[in-house]
């Protein structure tokens, strides 16, 4: 872990406030962005990040110093969007439900508010939520199969197929939609 | 690209079974594992932190929410748990299960098998109605199944076929 984290936890451990926002301010992109490719919606990873430092602000103390802060930072933000995504389903899945009785216009609606947005691409939805983690942190963050099995919580094995799993379905969708040859960069969506 | 094997278990449909036997490959094949290691290029699909708006600012945020706060106080010296081994025993146990499950059905089966026990309804003795007739000519019997194994009832009836 670097020395600079360690410095500013020590201070928010002896309750200096102000020192966490030097800490939200060296994490705060990184984990919007690791947020946004789990969630697929730049809202909703803003929220998300938000509660993942208050969260963290509050376990600090439990935190295990000789792990890597990042690691473990990414870990809670892993464990919030799998959570988030989890109650997203069983919202559509109740708008489903209703949707036998109700008005269809207004289940759509409802449905398109939480789900989707410019940039969540077809072919990022062909994978998992794990595989999605998985690609964010060893190409966003460069970590390793070990640092990604430490932040997710699985075994490095499971790291590896989940990678090799991903490259392979993105590399068929892509493939079928000729963006492979391209190299198109997505849209990117305004967060404010 | 990952070798043939991988993608062969790719195939599979169960996916609890898919990913213990795709990890069980990867662990011991050095291509699967070197393609997994090297950072190939990926179409840029993924948001970066350069991409998020840099007008992003948390802190107002964060801070409101933490406003009268404080971290939880310092847990005693973290103590990690030993690597889970258990998992050779988890399917010891299982396979000694279902030996033993298997082992039971087939005894189960054996006794209750129609050779060696007679079904009750071939115990008893049955009664039957060869013929009846109704006044000089026959009639036809029906036998009516009843819910009471004691008691049968049958219905007999003119016999309207002129043939």
């Amino acid at each position: 872990m670097s020395m600079d984290d360690n410095r500013w936890i020590e201070k928010v451990l002896q309750g200096d406030q102000a020192a966490y926002e030097s800490l939200v301010c060296t994490y705060q992109a990184r984990l919007v962005a690791f947020l946004w490719n789990l969630l697929g919606c730049g809202e909703d990873a803003r929220d998300a990040a938000q509660e993942v430092f208050i969260q963290a602000y509050i376990k600090l103390g439990q935190f295990d110093r000789s792990r890597s802060f990042k690691n473990w930072l990414f870990a809670i933000a892993y464990n919030r969007g799998v959570d988030l995504l989890r109650k997203k389903r069983s919202f559509r899945r109740f708008w489903q439900r209703e949707s036998a009785s109700g008005d269809p216009l207004a289940v759509e609606e409802a449905a398109g508010a939480i789900e989707d947005s410019p940039f969540w691409r077809p072919v990022l939805r062909k994978i998992t939520p794990q595989e999605r983690s998985v690609l964010a942190l060893k190409y966003n963050e460069d970590c390793g199969a070990g640092e990604i099995a430490d932040t997710l919580g699985c075994s490095e094995s499971t790291v590896r197929v989940h990678l090799l799993n991903a490259r392979r379905k993105l590399k068929k969708e892509l493939h079928a939609a000729g963006f492979a040859a391209r190299g198109k960069k997505p849209n990117s969506e305004e967060v404010t | 690209m990952t070798c043939a094997w991988f993608e062969l278990l790719c195939r599979i449909p169960f996916s609890g079974l898919r990913l213990r036997l795709c990890r069980w490959h990867v662990a011991g094949c050095p291509r699967c594992r070197q393609v997994s290691d090297d950072g190939d290029a990926l179409p840029p699909l993924l948001i970066t932190a350069e991409q998020v708006p840099a007008g992003l600012d948390l802190r107002p945020a964060v801070k409101q929410g933490i406003d009268g706060l404080r971290p939880l106080p310092v847990s005693p010296a973290v103590v990690p748990l030993p690597a889970r081994k258990s998992w050779p025993w988890a399917y010891a146990a299982t396979m000694a299960a279902l030996l033993v499950l298997g082992i039971w059905i087939l005894t189960l089966d054996r006794h209750s098998s129609p050779r060696s026990k007679p079904s009750p309804i071939a115990a008893k003795p049955q009664t039957r109605l060869c013929s009846a007739k109704i006044g000089d000519r026959p009639a036809r019997i029906i036998l009516i199944q009843s819910q009471n194994p004691d008691r049968s009832i049958f219905w007999i009836a003119r016999n309207n076929n002129r043939s």
